[in-house]
């Protein structure tokens, strides 16, 4: 074997952020902004590309949440075919996507958020992290892992590949479930279960011993953006966006196929991720939030009956009115996963799960196309506009993070000024800051289309513009 | 237990960021292999069960190929979804008790804008790396028939 041993970084991080809290003449915080330093680039890239092959570029945007991209823009495709897809392949791509949400939503609460609340804020850095919930919980992190490992099994057993599958193609997809696929899904599902009923056993106990806090911290009104069924219950893969106002009135319910008339996008000086709000509210006043807390707050209920139980409670906090506090958004993502998990086994009870009937041809019938679903992390849209070939032109792409951008900057702003003191700086003060981040589960890589070298820097400037102190995370 | 597994990530629309993807994709030889696009944490369930793994990805800098061993790390990102090689050895030895010996090839990459060609250099740099990984390949086998 060759002897060459040198250090070298490997590449794979989503995204570059930086946090800038800005102190007035006395220490205290008077601004804090969330910065994207990164560019778009994905839209251009597929420009001049046939319209098929969208679903597998188009996934290569996230290794987190490759099925979401893949998803929204088979049916961003299915509409520049102009088709209604078979029964069977709309269960069979929700199937991928309950893997996907299953996947994504465990690995934050466990990996990322858990230690936060299973551990405190304040606890030494050193062991706040996946390395003190092992020591912490063994078993618990054991748990973490099997459940993410359940969710890319379904999109392994169903899509063929666990990374970049070629499964969902315009009119449907390519391949009909096995008989032995089905069993093996099936038969872990209650034990995911159990697993994500702890977990929100966690977020529970946590939730009534921190009750102020969490009703508080990076706590604002906004509006809120969901897809929701017909019967106004909570809709992951396909339905209707639903539109809800600070106060919780239902403001409008429209098809993705109209978000151009109801989503705007504003561009900051200070961001390079822009900032999309409600139209007919204009800017700010109609900056919304996505993802699972804003699709709790517009759903009236929950179809399953495991996950419907959770979601009373989740409702009870807010007392009628929309849940504000950005913690509950934990609490969200987890009766979302017991939700994908029971919406599985609906989907796998289906008899016509099994139908081979799976594909319908078609013809570029129109000249645009567009598709909408939930990803973890909120509504994801895909818009493609084409020549008469089906050759790409444009693209538009609203990814989740984008939509939240606004809300994770206010987030960062409330919890800075409630707990930062520039002139008695303590490093919990900044996990808060970072905390308040965590809620939204951004993905970087995912909202600005770019590789970069670090998730976040942290920089607190006094009140004559001058760099007090920079703390980076990598 | 099973011997060797080479692990490729990368993501091969940002061009030479792909290296590692695209590494696998030569590799001939019978040897069990993954792709992933980032490290997470379920992949500790599938490589606890090998001897050795070689992860191979693309790098910012260095010489055309580097290589060395990974140390356990209990290092942890605040913020991102994606873990290092040293991170998911420390969480295997805890989770599963098992230490398995873990490498990382990174072969050097200059374009990581969005596209599918690899920069010139960065296939030379590949040339290289394809010829490490044979002789890793033979040299493992050969040590583990001699065991």
């Amino acid at each position: 074997m060759e002897n060459k041993i040198t250090i070298s970084p490997v590449t794979r991080i989503e995204g570059h952020a930086r946090v800038t809290i800005h102190l007035d003449e006395d220490g205290k915080v008077k601004n804090a902004y969330f910065h994207v330093d990164q560019f778009r680039g994905f839209e251009k890239f597929s420009e001049g590309r046939h319209f098929s092959e969208m679903p597998v570029i188009t996934e290569r945007i996230c290794g987190i949440c490759p099925i979401s991209h893949h998803l929204a823009s088979a049916k961003a495709c299915d509409d520049i075919l102009g088709v209604d897809i078979p029964k069977t392949a709309k269960l069979l791509r929700e199937l991928i996507h309950m893997g996907q949400i299953i996947q994504s939503h465990s690995m934050h609460f466990f990996e990322l958020a858990g230690p936060d609340l299973i551990l405190g804020w304040d606890a030494d850095p050193r062991i706040r992290n996946v390395v003190g919930l092992i020591q912490e919980n063994p078993e618990l992190a054991l748990k973490a892992v099997k459940l993410r490992k359940y969710g890319q099994r379904i999109i392994e057993l169903v899509a063929g590949r666990r990374i970049h599958p070629t499964f969902a193609v315009p009119g449907g997809v390519n391949n009909a479930l096995s008989p032995s696929a089905r069993d093996e899904i099936m038969s872990g599902i209650d034990e995911m279960i159990s697993y994500i009923k702890e977990g929100i056993k966690i977020a529970e106990d946590y939730i009534e011993k921190n009750r102020d806090l969490c009703n508080k911290f990076a706590s604002f009104s906004t509006g809120y953006m969901g897809l929701v069924k017909d019967d106004g219950s909570l809709e992951l893969y396909d339905g209707k966006i639903r539109f809800m106002d600070k106060d919780g009135n239902i403001l409008k319910e429209f098809k993705g196929k109209y978000y151009l008339k109801y989503i705007g996008e504003r561009v900051e000086d200070w961001s390079y991720l822009k900032f999309p709000f409600y139209k007919p509210l204009g800017y700010p006043d109609g900056v919304y939030r996505v993802g699972p807390l804003a699709r709790l707050n517009v759903a009236d209920k929950i179809s399953t009956p495991l996950a419907n139980e959770e979601f009373k409670k989740f409702k009870a906090i807010g007392y009628g009115k929309p849940v504000e506090g950005s913690i509950y958004y934990h609490y969200a993502r987890l009766i979302e996963t017991l939700y994908a998990l029971e919406r599985t086994r609906e989907i796998l009870d289906d008899p016509d799960v099994m139908s081979q009937d799976v594909l319908v041809l078609g013809n570029v019938s129109n000249e645009e196309g567009i598709g909408v679903v939930e990803a973890p992390r909120g509504t994801l849209i895909h818009h493609y506009w084409v020549d008469e070939k089906g050759t790409i032109e444009k693209v538009n792409l609203i990814v989740s993070t984008g939509h939240n951008n606004w809300a994770m900057s206010k987030a960062v702003e409330e919890v800075a000024k409630a707990f930062v003191d520039g002139k008695n700086l303590k490093e919990g003060m900044l996990n808060r800051v970072e905390g308040a981040i965590r809620c939204y589960d951004p993905c970087l890589s995912c909202s600005t289309h770019a590789i970069g070298k670090m998730p976040i820097v942290v920089e607190i400037y006094d009140n004559s513009g001058n760099l007090l102190e920079s703390v980076v995370r990598d | 237990m099973k011997n060797l597994l080479i692990v490729g990530f990368g993501n091969e629309f940002r061009r030479d960021d792909g290296l590692g993807i695209k590494l696998l994709d030569q590799i001939n030889e019978n040897v069990d292999k993954l792709k992933v696009q980032e490290l997470s944490i379920d992949l500790v369930d599938i490589l606890k069960e090998y001897d050795i793994v070689l992860f191979v990805d693309a790098s910012i800098e260095g010489g055309p190929i580097s290589f060395k061993k990974i140390e356990k790390e209990e290092k942890f990102s605040p913020l991102t979804h994606h873990l290092t090689c040293e991170e998911l050895l420390f969480w295997i030895d805890a989770l599963y008790k098992r230490s398995p010996e873990f490498y990382l090839l990174s072969i050097r990459g200059y374009d990581f804008d969005f596209g599918e060609e690899l920069s010139e250099k960065a296939r030379e740099n590949l040339d290289l790396a394809k010829k490490f990984v044979q002789n890793f390949i033979n040299e493992t086998i050969s040590n583990k028939l001699s065991d």
